[in-house]
């Protein structure tokens, strides 16, 4: 099939605004839109600038925004895409160079949660052990590979960057669920925070976008009602 | 006091507080009260009074009963509240200037104040025994005035 390919480009040592640079390739229908791209960068313009390490849903690096949907690269076919792709780079963060963002605000928002095992007992000789039960509450959310899909599809976000943004809530719903974790009080006060869960209105795009399939605004609710029954 | 130390004493006090903690709980609980309050009221005034025949005085009529005073002081604060607390969620999330947000939000808790204040007012000082006893007086004048 031939596909054409509208890409939002932007060198901010050459142009002065993002531009909409068009490309024809040939692909199966069953390619994928990263194939698309690499066809394009090594065969037709070399100038193009991305982001993709794995290149099989699992890294995270190559989320942009294809046909309007914060979409991995890797993870969409073209036949499910239709004949003309349009692509840009993830909405809210500052772009460096065509479908390239600057993901430091992003990976600031998620330390500020503290995604790491907070347990000041020693540990014990061998592990420290876990029901099922006690795993399945929060599996949901141990799935995200930060690629910044949900973030970056939050109208919260584009309306306040400083709104810590549904990954950074997803990673901290994995801690504070965790049996094992003892800091579940200090991220629940953080993001009690104005610009903590609270600035969350339920839009559901997160959700729609996660290309890991993560119930993220349930994680919300679910820390957002952790933090009702921590008061009443 | 230095703009800088003004600003960070306000970030200072929202943090501390579990203001939209209560307002997002507040939020559900009268999205669910509104729920059926709200659609009763449609349901009363559309259907069982027909609006091309609710005037004056079917408000007071309906005043003189207490339970009805009532109903329309949780419509009005239920209503009301939920409302400008959802204009407060857009003034928030989409006024980035300091300054601006300040202002258009003490703008928009004045309106509340003053509004919720009429309508309560209203609600309670309303003497229905008073104007039903005019009922016949008023509505032979009516006609003069159409």
């Amino acid at each position: 099939m031939r596909v054409k390919l509208r890409i939002k480009r932007f060198n901010p040592e050459k142009d002065e605004a993002p531009y909409w640079g068009e490309y024809e390739v040939e692909a199966e229908p069953t390619d994928r839109v990263l194939d698309a791209l690499h066809y394009v960068k090594w065969y037709q313009d070399g100038t193009l600038t991305l982001r993709r390490s794995c290149a099989m849903g699992i890294c995270g690096s190559d989320a942009m925004r294809i046909n309007g949907v914060n979409r991995l690269a890797c993870k969409s076919l073209l036949r499910d895409m239709g004949s003309t792709v349009t692509v840009e780079p993830i909405l809210g963060l500052p772009v460096i160079k065509d479908l390239v963002v600057d993901m430091a605000p992003f990976f600031a928002q998620y330390r500020s949660v503290m995604p790491w095992l907070i347990n000041e007992e020693a540990p014990p000789a061998r592990e420290r052990l876990q029901s099922i039960e006690e795993r399945e509450v929060f599996d949901d959310t141990t799935k995200c590979i930060l690629c910044a899909a949900c973030t970056t599809s939050c109208p919260s976000f584009w309306a306040k960057g400083e709104y810590v943004g549904p990954a950074a809530i997803v990673q901290a719903h994995r801690f504070i669920f965790d049996s094992r974790d003892h800091g579940a009080g200090q991220r629940l006060e953080i993001l009690n925070e104005p610009d903590g869960v609270w600035r969350c209105r339920t839009i559901f795009n997160c959700t729609n976008a996660c290309p890991r399939e993560i119930e993220i605004t349930r994680a919300i609710g679910e820390v957002k009602k952790a933090l009702l029954f921590s008061r009443i | 006091m230095r703009k800088e130390q003004f600003r960070s004493a306000a970030g200072r006090m929202e943090r501390s507080s579990d203001f939209e903690l209560y307002m997002w709980f507040f939020m559900r609980v009268s999205g669910i009260i509104l729920l059926f309050i709200a659609l009763f009221h449609l349901y009363y005034m559309h259907f069982v009074v027909d609006v091309a025949e609710t005037t004056f005085f079917t408000i007071a009529e309906r005043w003189q009963n207490p339970l009805w005073r009532t109903f329309d002081l949780a419509l009005l604060f239920f209503s009301f509240t939920h409302g400008t607390n959802g204009v407060r969620y857009v003034l928030e999330d989409y006024i980035r200037h300091p300054g601006m947000r300040v202002a258009a939000k003490t703008g928009l808790y004045l309106l509340y104040g003053v509004l919720l204040a009429m309508g309560t007012y209203v609600i309670f000082a309303f003497d229905a025994d008073k104007w039903m006893a005019t009922k016949e007086q008023i509505s032979a004048l009516l006609p003069l005035f159409s």
